[in-house]
């Protein structure tokens, strides 16, 4: 199955040949798995043939994080039965999933970015002889798997920071491929890239296949999907929403209502909001990861910043909030220009930043509901020279109910709600601020698909309040439902500015984001 | 429910006091005695001080290793201002507050100005520096002989002629409860209380939150400092003398005090109850054990013990061992055929 260069490889050959002939590799049924309040899956069947790409498909929330995590022994199942090669798996394990012979390629990357190529590749697995690690194994084998993935020039010394995040997927999957895996799941691979590290990937995602590995690709890209997938299931709200299907068989429709399992015109609230007056002004902003970045929003707008991951938008947003460092550039508010060096200015003069990271960044996860939503105006709720409890319960309270936020119970943790209903609290926090301009970093990040449109109708509340907002965001759909402009970066550099009427489709604002230029 | 669970959570360094107090109260006669608690009350003094500094460095998830030489060296300040240049004693009080808060000051701008990675370097290393300067600049001998109102604080008890206990409480325990009470206010209803809390919470929300991160790391340990020149009007009154190895190993007893409190080491959790708590309980260690004549070797086993053991009820409280409930398949199914 594998090219003989990798029969001298160090691991058991024998060990990994199928003892079952049968085509099916890995057997998930009946699989229910329940977090506190939550049934995360309810129910689900998921069946791998050997050498299929198979994909795994469904909405934020739908289950797909938490199906990976249960076939690799992270999550145990309450319900369900596992099945590897035809025999049953009692109790699944993460070693026992390393034994046989799966392996995972995540979103967010696991190696490390301080150690050098090759003690990534052995990471937890390392070569020995005797008690020593086997460093010249390990450098023929790691070779040997670099170039397979077409990672000829890499050099193994090299710390992994050196090189990109195309470059270091490619390192996480030469990891799997010599271990000999027979099944690579691989969540969400295609983020991060740019469109020829996709094409590279999707090649040698064949080229796997080709060879008899079994991948499991969860992807939100469905043209991706589309071009290499076999077979795909699709989850909804923790449970299959139909038998496997042929991907040859249906559309991308198809699969979006699938997905939804409603029309996606019910997916935004009405774009019908008054824009008036300019208020936020930005002219040739340049800071760390981005350059000479002008733009300016009006009042009750949205404008969509669409690009890819590392195209500058997080970074240009995070200087205009004053968290990292503006090193040049004008910002008007108002028509009066402002500086703002830190975030306390940049709340001052109205303008606020929901993160990407909501747990990260957003929240203190460990304090109340009270705690978080008042954490950035805490001298308002002075009563003489203390502050009020009862009135910081009262706002944040009164907050939560213009949020509608799930619970309503302000006395609990930040840490005990859901994703959707956490964002609601970040939104709380600056709505008691009285902000003018909200920006949104990747807004329904990890957020359900129920409260996803939540989400969006709190956005469109605020616009109806006077309020403007910057959305931030890597997914097409969002930014055609709900933005009034789009604005595109790559690389560090604005590349375009459309309105969203119509005029436009998502193939030239996709072609702007790439650093293409529109006939 | 859930708020009972809270309060017993909270109040689990107070049960363990009471049931330390009921098993001394047997095991030694000596135990209930009017003498004995106001020895207790003032064994507390020290190390209540500066457990509340070393808690507010921990409740924005850093540490102060630096307490008792900043305590020392305070003292000393003190001692020179009234006994060797013989200035105003109740300013030379007030100075040696001040000097106890710069030099925590010191921590504070390592950690946030110079940028070391962790306090824990920067009060390792203070700690030193302090615990030196004190030795070279007393000749590494005490200064005894302050004046009476230096020492008030730390020695006096209140008077009355009513013949019962409160003729022997300490005037520094008294003190120290009023602090704590302030302390407490400050940390639960105050804007930088807040603050302080948040930073320990999440650094990253606090700064995109609009707060001023560097300013509220650098002035815990300023207030940090505050409590060490405090704990050296106490440290003076007790000993009667400042002396440049007071401060040896104190920092232990108040990172205990404010772990068996029940303040996280990651910051942004703890209340100053639990701290008091966690004061008394090391002092009715140290005291009972005293009592029953157990050598200060044996009682450094068992307050490592009793720590260990704090943490652990903690992690085992807060569901560190929670384990995965299997569903019963058949129940599942029966409810199921039910629907």
């Amino acid at each position: 199955m594998y090219p003989l260069y990798f029969k001298d490889s160090h691991e058991k050959e024998e060990k990994r040949m199928p003892e079952n002939k049968s085509d099916v590799l890995l057997e998930m049924k009946d699989i229910t798995k329940m977090f506190p309040g939550v049934v995360a899956l309810s129910h689900v069947d998921l069946t791998i043939k050997r050498g299929e790409i198979h994909l795994l498909l469904g909405e934020n929330g739908a289950g797909k994080s938490t199906m990976i995590k249960t076939i690799i022994g992270i999550n145990q199942p309450e319900g369900g039965e596992i099945w590897w090669e035809g025999q049953k798996v009692e109790h699944q394990t993460i070693a026992n999933a390393y034994e046989q012979g799966i392996a995972v390629v995540y979103q967010e990357l696991s190696n490390i970015p301080i150690l050098s190529v090759v003690e990534n590749m052995y990471l937890g697995n390392e070569i020995k002889k005797g008690m020593f690690i086997d460093w010249a194994q390990e450098r023929k084998s790691a070779r040997a798997a670099l170039d397979y993935v077409g990672l000829t020039d890499i050099e193994l010394d090299a710390p992994m920071s050196k090189y990109g995040m195309g470059q270091r997927q490619l390192v996480e999957i030469a990891r799997a491929v010599d271990r000999k895996a027979k099944l690579i799941i691989m969540d969400e691979p295609t983020s991060s890239l740019s469109r020829r590290e996709i094409d590279d990937l999707l090649k040698l995602m064949l080229k796997l296949k080709s060879e008899g590995v079994a991948i499991l690709f969860i992807t939100h890209k469905l043209d991706e999907g589309k071009a290499v997938g076999d077979r795909v299931t699709v989850l909804r709200d923790g449970q299959n929403v139909c038998e496997p299907q042929m991907v040859a068989d249906v559309t991308e429709d198809d699969i979006i209502r699938l997905m939804v399992g409603r029309e996606m015109s019910a997916k935004f609230p009405p774009r019908n909001h008054v824009i008036g007056e300019e208020v936020l002004r930005c002219e040739n902003l340049s800071g760390g990861g981005f350059a000479d970045v002008s733009f300016n929003l009006r009042k009750g707008e949205v404008l969509g910043m669409f690009g890819l991951v590392g195209a500058g938008r997080t970074e240009t947003v995070r200087a205009l909030f004053g968290a990292d460092p503006l090193i040049e550039g004008k910002i008007f508010i108002d028509g009066k220009e402002v500086t703002i060096k830190n975030t306390r200015q940049a709340i001052d003069h109205g303008i606020v930043l929901a993160t990407e990271n909501r747990k990260e960044e957003g929240l203190v996860l460990i304090h109340d509901v009270i705690e978080n939503a008042t954490i950035p105006t805490m001298k308002n709720y002075k009563s003489g020279l203390l502050l009020s409890n009862a009135k910081r319960k009262e706002v944040s309270e009164e907050m939560g109910k213009k949020t509608n936020l799930r619970p309503l119970q302000t006395w609990k943790r930040a840490m005990d709600f859901s994703g959707g209903n956490q964002q609601k609290i970040v939104v709380m926090k600056w709505l008691l601020a009285d902000a003018k301009v909200y920006i949104f970093d990747e807004p329904t990040k990890g957020v359900d698909v129920g409260a996803k449109m939540e989400i969006y109708t709190i956005m469109d509340q605020l616009l109806k309040e006077g309020a403007s907002i910057i959305m931030v965001s890597s997914e097409m759909e969002e930014i055609l439902g709900m933005s009034d402009r789009v604005m595109t970066m790559y690389e560090g550099v604005k590349t375009g500015e459309v309105p969203n009427d119509g005029t436009y489709t998502s193939e030239d604002i996709l072609t702007l984001a790439t650093g293409g230029t529109l006939k | 429910m859930k708020k009972v669970k809270e309060i017993i959570g909270k109040a689990g360094p107070l049960v363990a006091v009471v049931i330390m107090a009921i098993i001394l109260a047997i095991v030694s006669d000596k135990f209930l005695t009017i003498d004995n608690f106001q020895n207790l009350m003032k064994q507390t003094l020290i190390n209540g001080f500066l457990s509340m500094g070393v808690m507010a460095a921990i409740l924005t998830a850093g540490i102060d290793l630096s307490v008792g030489y900043i305590m020392t060296l305070s003292a000393i300040f003190m001692a020179f201002w009234c006994v060797k240049w013989e200035l105003n004693p109740v300013l030379g009080m007030i100075l040696g507050v001040v000097v106890g808060i710069l030099l925590g000051t010191v921590n504070g701008l390592l950690l946030t100005k110079a940028k070391l990675p962790h306090p824990f370097i920067s009060t390792l290393g203070t700690q030193n520096i302090y615990k030196g300067v004190g030795l070279v600049i007393t000749g590494a001998t005490p200064i005894a002989g302050l004046p009476a109102v230096v020492k008030w604080a730390g020695s006096a008890s209140i008077t009355s002629n009513t013949g019962i206990i409160t003729d022997k409480i300490p005037v520094g325990f008294v003190i120290m409860i009023i602090v704590y009470v302030l302390y407490g206010i400050f940390l639960t209803r105050t804007t930088l209380g807040r603050h302080i809390y948040a930073v320990g919470g999440n650094l990253n929300t606090a700064a995109l939150s609009g707060i001023n991160t560097d300013f509220v790391r650098t002035i815990v340990y300023s207030i940090s400092g505050l409590f060490c020149g405090l704990g050296a009007i106490m440290q003076v009154g007790r000993t009667n003398s400042a002396y440049p190895l007071a401060g040896n190993l104190l920092e232990n007893d108040a990172i205990a005090a404010v772990i068996i409190g029940g303040t996280s080491m990651f910051g942004g959790k703890g209340d100053v109850l639990g701290t008091f708590m966690g004061v008394i309980l090391i002092a009715l260690v140290r005291n009972g054990m005293n009592l029953l004549s157990i050598s200060s070797d044996m009682q450094t086993i068992v307050l490592g013990a009793i720590i260990i053991l704090a943490v652990f009820v903690d992690v085992v409280r807060s569901g560190g061992f929670a384990r995965v409930k299997k569903i019963d398949k058949k129940k599942d199914e029966k409810k199921e055929a039910k629907a």
